[in-house]
């Protein structure tokens, strides 16, 4: 689904990403691990085209190394991004509507939309309220509601469970598991809370200062020891 | 012999780059967006206008009142100016240009829109100043303006300005009062602006209200935007460029200021930072000419001595650091129910927490625990909604965060804010300048060669960055620039520095010898307090850690217990680790 | 009663004009945080196209479309190629460039039509209507219509169209607004084109209802319009639309009312000094 070869990114001097190459099977959540700083966010942004990477991407079957962001969405990429970015300003159902805008099958929207509103219903009650009140719970679910809604093929997480009670992490990360499983959408998911995102994960990566240290099955990973450490953030 | 009109337009480049300098000091030294510096030349202009023809007073005394009431009139607009930023203050600064025009215009006294006329030449010792004694006068002015611009650059003032201009919030966490400077630069860039004033209106000989309104304004921001701003160079070569362009462009009359407006727009587009600015192409390739001279210069003669600090300053400069005064173990900080909201957010819950001397004390919990808020609400950069804070016995919670840096604590951003365009000496100077800029008199002292700047470079050295200090810290990678941000700390002489995530993003390498700097400071003394998100630093340089969990204190204690501390595992590390 | 009637009319005229270029700038400093000072240029280079194309036609409603539209791909052009190379740069720079284009355009129109007033007479506009014991001009009757169905138009496109929506999400967060699949600089290429006809559309309005077409009509207002989005709060285009129409009554009835010793153009702009004074953050901005 998604392929990455030899992915670089730079802030000026600062070296974020240096050489990232990895490749995610169709329907597989994968989990990078790492510490702050260590380019997940970059990573994601890069795979987006927010930040100005060299290298190439594949997705879909097609290299996608030379699109716009909007295309590379239009393609069906979703990010859940940092912070969630919610538009403030804007009710529940305005977020979730601007996630459906290049959609043209409105009866199917609809439909997702109830399927929303089964897995998150406390957006349901709170539709026709601004989004700078809901709390940080609330404010994640519509975060991802709001990718799911325009039916992603790849679904990007950045580091959802901030900020999280963790009980709500739990029920984010199964909500995503679910969703997954059932209709086939491939995750990848960059999270510092590796216990949590590994239990979901089918295949993990650990990053640090920019570049994939060990990359092996979410199982076997568990019990590496150093991952272990990665996801306290060692070195 | 020179030419009446050629005479004439020179003492127009004169006064221009006056009024220029003026708002040089405004908008290229502090950064702050003035459109409406007409007001302050307007006001030296009119103040003069008055004293000379209607109160019959004599020009050489009419000249200090009139720098007086400039100088005045840069002070009131400059505190409501206060209030707003950047663009806000771009259009208020608009508002107070066209009011003042107006002002001019229908109150009785001021000439109404003809304005003041028959405004007296100037004279010494009875004998009316020729034309070129005028233009003399102007260049005696304009050297003057030139020499105290220099001056001012050169004085903790100017470092004071040159912060606040790349970040001021870093600025207040320093110890410079950031409003207090920003008023002085008004002040100042005022009287300047009024000196042009009293200069045009004893050429001109008559003033209007037009004179100094919306449009001039413009013309003198365009001029130092032309020229390079925040550079003396910029500002005298745009003045003087656009005085003499409508002259060499007369044979094209018609045209002039569409193709003023069009060189603008131009100019915006291939190079913002002005002809003569400092990234500008011309400016480089005169400086890329000056070093290949100087390297020819220097094979020569024998090369510059290095920099090097005698050791009897070192020694002098180690006593005045806090360590020789401190009893180990003292209580130096502490937290009482300390408690931040943010909308219905308690992103800092009811945290007691105690720091003692000459410890190091590391903050931990997961993204969103509130780590840096607590860090925020120590150095005062937000305010607490209710709870204290002690640095000594003594509350600091509701101080602003300057007066709370100058008790002492330095901290670092976990986002770092050096002075992107000031070199790395500078920086950690601009650190050391808090104590030189609590009064006005002190701040106009010197900063370069003067004995601060051994105990800049002592910290340089401690730091490991005494290699780069001519170096613009914009340019040098993310491990330097988080040394940086401690350097700029350590120039407060602190008793306790806050270090927001100082390791994350950093190598192995990197990271190993900011551990044995950290380290360091403890030896001479300070206390550190550090959000640290990798574990493995955490427990090996922490005396103790406090773990923070949705704004609440869970647990403090030895970095074995909170390894071991069942609370901790379930919240932060995850069960997983417990095995 | 009379007297009243006119100077409300009045009001609901001058106000509407204020919007009509406040809306735009709010709108683009929203978006793009850029204070488009020449969005006054367009507006009086609507005022001039309008006549050029009434006096060459000889009907109005052609020459009040061909204006909206010619201005408002001038508009497109200006964002295409002046501002969008200058977005990574100090704001300053995009405010001088756009200080230059207003200089620009003025002396441009100076020297196709000439320095003088030209006067924009609307033949079919003559005379006024009777409503009971009220009598209203046809030129009235005209703006005030003109004025509804425009900001109905604007009401809709940005409430109710894709390009609104996209529009007011990227005034909120730029990025993420990319991140909906959405062509971001399409839409601010259009938001360009909308606010760039509406301006234009405002000084056609202009020229009619005073008669007259001249080379800085749009300086004053240029400034007026920078202090309406700041009295009005950054951004908020409710706000913004506020502060036109209380400007507008304040402008009215302070001018025959009272004998403050300001000018037309002083009052909006003491009116922004004393609200800066007590709410930096503008009517309805976030603190």
């Amino acid at each position: 689904m998604l392929e990455l070869i030899n992915l670089c990114v730079s802030y000026g001097r600062v070296k974020a990403l240096r050489g990232v190459s990895l490749k995610i099977a169709n329907g597989c959540i994968f989990v990078v691990l790492g510490a702050n700083g260590a380019g997940k966010s970059t990573l994601l942004r890069a795979i987006l085209g927010l930040s100005k990477a060299t290298g190439v991407i594949r997705f879909d079957g097609s290299d996608i190394t030379g699109l716009a962001t909007f295309e590379r969405v239009r393609r069906g990429i979703a990010l859940v991004p940092e912070g969630r970015r919610l538009f403030p300003d804007f009710t529940v159902e305005e977020n979730l509507k601007i996630g459906a805008l290049n959609r043209r099958d409105h009866a199917a929207i609809e439909d997702d939309l109830e399927e929303i509103y089964v897995s998150f219903p406390r957006l349901k009650e709170r539709l026709r309220q601004r989004a700078q009140t809901l709390s940080g719970g609330e404010g994640q679910m519509l975060a991802i509601a709001r990718a799911l809604i325009s039916r992603p093929k790849l679904l990007l997480l950045d580091e959802p469970s901030v900020g999280l009670m963790p009980i709500a992490v739990s029920d984010i990360f199964a909500g995503i598991s679910k969703i997954s499983i059932r209709k086939g959408l491939t995750v990848l998911l960059v999270e510092q809370n590796a216990k949590k995102a590994l239990d979901i994960a089918k295949e993990a990566a650990v990053l640090e200062l920019g570049s994939l240290v060990i990359e092996a099955d979410a199982e076997a990973l568990k019990s590496d020891a150093r991952v272990q450490e990665a996801y306290l953030g060692g070195h | 012999m020179i030419s009446s009109y050629t005479l004439t337009v020179l003492t127009l480049m004169g006064i221009w780059s006056v009024a220029a300098l003026g708002l040089n000091v405004i908008t290229g030294y502090a950064g702050q967006f003035n459109l409406g510096i007409g007001v302050y030349m307007g006001t030296g202009a009119y103040a003069t206008a008055i004293l000379t023809t209607q109160a019959g007073v004599n020009f050489w005394l009419a000249l200090p009142c009139a720098l007086l009431i400039s100088a005045a009139m840069g002070f009131l607009t400059g505190l409501p100016a206060l209030r707003v930023r950047e663009d806000a203050l771009a259009v208020f600064t608009i508002g107070l240009v066209f009011v003042f025009e107006s002002l001019l215009i229908y109150l009785p006294y001021f000439g109404g829109p003809v304005g003041i006329g028959r405004i007296p030449y100037v004279g010494i010792n009875g004998s009316q100043l020729s034309k070129e004694g005028y233009l003399a006068l102007v260049l005696v002015a304009l050297g003057a303006v030139v020499a105290a611009t220099i001056y001012l650059r050169r004085a903790w003032m100017g470092l004071a300005w040159a912060s606040i201009r790349e970040n001021e919030l870093a600025t207040n966490t320093i110890g410079i009062h950031s409003a207090r400077f920003k008023l002085y630069a008004f002040t100042i860039g005022a009287t300047f602006a009024g000196l042009a004033g009293v200069l045009y209106a004893h050429f001109i000989h008559y003033v209007t209200p037009y004179d100094f309104g919306f449009l001039p304004s413009i013309y003198i921001l365009v001029m130092i935007v032309f020229g390079g701003l925040g550079t003396i160079r910029g500002a005298i070569f745009g003045a003087c460029f656009l005085t003499l362009m409508p002259e060499l462009f007369r044979f094209i009359q018609d045209y002039r200021n569409l193709i003023y407006g069009a060189m603008l727009v131009g100019l915006m587009l291939f190079e913002p930072n002005g002809v003569l600015g400092d990234e500008s192409y011309v400016w480089r390739l005169i400086l890329s000419a000056q070093q290949r001279l100087n390297e020819w210069l220097n094979r020569v003669s024998k090369s510059r001595r290095a920099y090097s600090i005698s050791a009897a300053a070192t020694n002098e400069i180690r006593h005045k650091t806090p360590n020789s005064i401190k009893p180990a173990s003292r209580k130096i900080l502490e937290t009482r129910n300390l408690t931040r909201r943010f909308g219905g957010l308690v992103a800092v819950n009811d945290v007691n927490l105690e720091v003692f001397s000459q410890e190091i004390l590391g903050i931990i919990g997961p993204n969103g625990a509130g780590k840096t808020t607590f860090f925020n609400l120590l150095s005062g950069t937000i305010p607490c909604t209710s709870g204290e804070i002690r640095l000594n016995s003594e509350p600091i919670h509701r101080l602003s965060p300057h007066l709370i840096a100058q008790r002492g604590i330095g901290r670092t951003f976990q986002i770092v804010r050096p002075f992107s365009q000031l070199s790395v000496l500078d920086n950690v100077l601009a650190g050391i300048s808090a104590r030189y800029c609590k009064g006005f008199a002190d701040s106009l002292r010197q900063y370069r060669n003067s004995s601060d700047q051994d105990e800049a470079h002592l910290i340089l050295e401690q730091t490991g960055l005494l290699a780069h200090k001519n170096e613009v810290s914009r340019n040098l990678p993310l491990g330097l620039l988080r040394r940086l941000e401690i350097a700029r700390a350590l120039g407060l002489r602190p008793n306790l520095i806050l270090l927001d995530e100082s390791f994350s993003g950093l190598s192995h390498r990197e990271s190993q010898s900011l551990i044995d700097l950290v380290r360091m400071l403890r030896e001479n003394g300070a206390t550190i307090m550090l959000i640290e998100h990798n574990m493995q630093v955490t427990m090996k340089i922490c005396d103790r850690i406090a773990v923070l969990n949705y704004g609440n204190k869970i647990a403090e204690g030895m970095p074995e217990d909170i390894r071991n501390h069942p609370t901790v595992i379930a919240a932060y590390l995850g069960s997983a680790h417990h095995a | 009663m009379m007297l009243l009637i006119q100077q409300l009319i009045n009001v609901v005229e001058l106000g509407s004009i204020y919007a009509m270029i406040a809306v735009g700038l709010a709108l683009t400093y929203g978006v793009l945080r850029i204070l488009h000072v020449a969005q006054a240029g367009i507006y009086a280079g609507g005022g001039y196209a309008g006549l050029f194309l009434y006096e060459t036609t000889g009907s109005f409603a052609l020459a009040l479309i061909g204006s909206v539209i010619i201005c408002g791909m001038c508009g497109m052009l200006i964002e295409r190629f002046i501002y969008r190379p200058m977005l990574p740069r100090p704001r300053i720079v995009a405010l001088i460039a756009s200080i230059g284009l207003l200089i620009c355009f003025s002396d441009l129109f100076r020297i196709i039509g000439g320095p003088n007033q030209l006067s924009f007479d609307i033949k079919s506009l003559n005379g006024s209507y009777e409503i009971g014991k009220l009598l209203i001009s046809k030129t009235d009757a005209a703006i005030l219509a003109g004025t509804v169905v425009i900001f109905a138009a604007l009401w809709f496109v940005l409430q109710k169209t894709k390009l609104g929506f996209a529009v007011r999400a990227a005034a909120q967060d730029l990025e993420t607004t990319q991140l909906m699949g959405i062509d971001v600089s399409r839409s601010v290429s259009w938001m360009f084109f909308i606010s760039s006809a509406v301006a234009a559309f405002g000084g056609v309005m202009v020229g009619v209802l005073y008669n007259a077409i001249y080379p800085d009509m749009g300086d004053a207002i240029a400034y007026k319009g920078l202090a309406l989005i700041v009295i009005g709060g950054f951004g908020s285009l409710t706000g913004t639309v506020i502060a036109s129409f209380l400007l507008a009554a304040a402008e009215v009835f302070m001018t025959t009312y009272t004998s403050v010793p300001l000018s037309r153009e002083a009052i909006a702009m003491l009116f922004l000094v004393l609200l800066i004074l007590v709410r930096p953050q503008g009517l309805l901005g976030k603190a």
